[in-house]
């Protein structure tokens, strides 16, 4: 994980020369079609969910994905494993090109890349077995062997008392659900896992010992995650690199520490502003307060999606309204470092302060 | 029987997230024992349970019945009827009376109830059958399936039951086959509509999902994890449409367009009974066999309720 021995610095811009990619999606995008009418449906307008969204990840890396609630994490992550059909885009797993794959000949490709859910409750089948349930995927693809030995050895792998192989999923604490959709996720030996949210229902005790697991299981089982949160601590303590989403759009793109050190785009600034630090050493004062709301998806503004809540471009014309390349283009991924892209015409520099701008 | 995350909380397994030692101590309840301990706990579905089961068993020893009262289901004793022909009322050889062609009304109230409920459980069991493939299908496919499946259902509800019931049995001649049909034809559409909205919400659900992101075809989804969720809702809607199918067959027979004599059922004793009840002359005959329908439908009515609120998870497990 973060780790320094391994430290994994491809992006997909400079990856091309180095080794291959995992998963990668070159221009994703994902519109939700808004229909009125009571017999003939017409479109009326789409909910731009996921917008032009281009990464990719490298086997054994942890590839974070943050961004507020509504911002097109889940929605990219449903998309990566094509859950639902994207409107746009490639993706390509492990070199082959499964954008347009049918149900079918995904099926392979499901036992690779393998997903944990947010919810440890809703996402466990109330009338399975446990053994039932982290034997599904062994029954789905017909493994050999004998199924029950498998989900014993693999409840014990991930801290289950095998004995409770007969149990329902209601007689299981929050943590322990957890650690059964983590054993599900695991059973086809999946080279990819997405987690989506995997600790976010869990209490902060429990989040701990299930994070601790994906990181064993990680080094133990060679894997590559894409790790979805909305918490920061979380995401910096297990990626490898980090992702930030607003709106649809990846605004910037880092490796963990220099995310966090040296944020280069105001939202990123924003948001790491607004992890709480504990009382000792808080300064209200360093919070950057973003006005406004998150805009609609469905009518997202102009240019840069971020510009009328950005607090860097407020300042940049002494009051005078945002610059007019904010309000016209989206600004393209630019290479600030080796292992740092930006998504912002006027990108901060380091150690700039936004506070100020954001009470004007 | 949507996954629901706010009942379990009495039942978890004991503290830590790992395996924890102690944990097999407090035994937590399957959803089946949880059902039979609370459907013990309601006398009401109790004693409706045991009317049916009586009932049923009444009807499978009709034979032995007839046999103990030395009358056959079909024979007539003169010596039933007075100097008028009025049947006479109960006494010592004939328990319940006997009907207008001087039949021993006992023994064909226990026949009866075999043809009631033998029609009752067949058209029960083909509605289920058919309206949880048609609401499974209709639900989880969507789209033009849905729009087909659906209006359908809307044109059946829309069709008359006893016209429909009365124009086919003169058409074609009242049989029990044609009853069970027209009972069926009607009866499936709702169930249906039960389990396509019951799939519709299921679909959604994040095991589904899960399941999805496993591999899993669209019938395996449908018939392994979405079918084991709809046993409860459709047990119980089953059990509450067996009445619907008793009172509607004893209605067609009443109409003389469903049961024929001499086949005994209580519809048509009903009918018969009509023509010597005005002035109280031979009560028993109308008495019986009304009392007969009176308790299964009721027994059946009180199960089903009890059924509901046992498996319904939101009366708290």
């Amino acid at each position: 994980m973060s780790q320094v021995d391994t430290p994994p610095e491809d992006f997909v811009r400079s990856s091309k020369a180095r080794g291959d990619p995992l998963l990668s999606v070159e221009n994703l995008t994902k519109r939700f079609p808004i229909k009125r009418g009571v017999v003939f449906q017409k479109e009326v307008a789409a909910v731009q969910a996921v917008e032009d969204v281009t990464f990719a990840f490298f086997p054994g890396e942890t590839l974070g994905l943050v961004g507020e609630s509504g911002c097109g994490k889940s929605t990219t992550a449903r998309l990566v494993l094509k859950l639902i059909e994207a409107s746009g885009g490639k993706i390509m797993f492990d070199g082959q090109d499964i954008t347009n794959l049918s149900r079918r000949d995904m099926r392979p490709i499901r036992r690779e890349a393998q997903m944990i859910f947010q919810d440890p409750y809703a996402s466990l089948n109330p009338r399975q077995t446990v053994g039932s349930i982290i034997g599904t995927p062994y029954r789905i693809h017909k493994t050999e062997g004998e199924t029950k030995k498998k989900v014993q050895d693999l409840m014990d792998r991930v801290g289950l008392n095998p004995e409770h192989y007969n149990r329902y999923s209601h007689e299981f604490s929050g943590g322990q659900r957890q650690r059964i959709g983590v054993a599900r996720a695991l059973a086809l030996r999946p080279k990819l896992i997405v987690c989506d949210e995997p600790v976010s229902a869990l209490d902060v005790s429990i989040q701990a010992q299930v994070l601790n697991l994906l990181e064993d299981l990680q080094e133990e089982f060679k894997l590559t995650y894409l790790f979805i949160s909305h918490d920061l601590g979380v995401v910096r303590h297990v990626s490898d690199r980090i992702a930030v989403m607003y709106l649809g759009h990846i605004v910037e793109l880092a490796t963990a520490d220099e995310l966090y050190n040296n944020p280069k785009h105001p939202y990123t600034a924003a948001l790491l502003s607004a992890v709480p630090k504990g009382a000792a050493t808080a300064q209200l004062t360093d919070r950057i307060v973003l006005e406004g709301d998150v805009p609609s998806p469905v009518n997202p503004p102009s240019g840069c999606v971020f510009h009328p809540r950005c607090p860097k471009a407020m300042t940049l014309t002494g009051g005078n309204g945002v610059p007019d390349n904010c309000r016209e283009g989206f600004p393209p991924m630019g290479q600030v470092s080796e292992n740092h892209f930006c998504a912002c015409w006027y990108p901060l520099e380091k150690g700039e302060k936004l506070h100020r701008a954001a009470h004007q | 029987m949507v996954q629901s995350a706010t009942d379990f909380s009495g039942f978890q397994a004991t503290g830590g997230p790992t395996s924890d030692p102690d944990s097999s101590a407090v035994k937590a309840k399957s959803p089946r024992q949880l059902f039979w301990s609370r459907l013990k706990e309601d006398k009401l579905a109790l004693a409706g349970g045991i009317a049916i089961l009586l009932m049923v068993l009444l009807a499978l020893t009709a034979d032995i019945w007839s046999n103990i009262v030395g009358h056959a289901v079909d024979q007539q004793f003169r010596e039933n009827l007075d100097a008028f022909g009025i049947p006479l009322g109960p006494d010592n050889a004939n328990w319940f009376g006997s009907d207008d062609l001087g039949r021993d009304l006992f023994v064909r109230v226990l026949y009866g109830a075999r043809v009631s409920l033998r029609i009752a459980f067949i058209a029960t069991g083909a509605e289920v059958a058919i309206g949880v493939l048609a609401g499974l299908f209709s639900g989880f496919r969507g789209g033009p399936i849905d729009v087909v499946i659906s209006r359908f259902m809307d044109l059946v509800l829309s069709i008359p039951f006893l016209l429909l019931g009365i124009a086919l049995a003169v058409a074609v001649g009242p049989s029990e086959g044609l009853v069970t049909f027209i009972l069926v034809f009607f009866g499936w559409p709702y169930i249906a509509r039960i389990v396509r909205g019951q799939v519709l919400s299921l679909r959604e659900s994040q095991f589904v999902e899960a399941a999805q992101s496993l591999g899993a075809s669209s019938n395996w989804i449908m018939f392994r994890e979405i079918l084991p969720n709809l046993v409860a809702p459709v047990l119980t809607y089953a059990t509450l449409i067996v009445p619907v199918n008793i009172l509607a067959e004893a209605g067609l027979s009443f109409l003389g367009v469903g049961i024929q004599e001499p086949t005994p059922a209580w519809g048509t004793m009903l009918s018969r009974a009509t023509g010597y009840a005005a002035n109280g002359e031979a009560w028993w005959y109308m008495v019986f066999p009304g009392a007969a329908l009176f308790i299964v439908v009721l027994g059946f009515n009180l199960l089903g309720d009890g059924l509901r609120d046992a498996l319904d998870p939101r009366t708290g497990r």
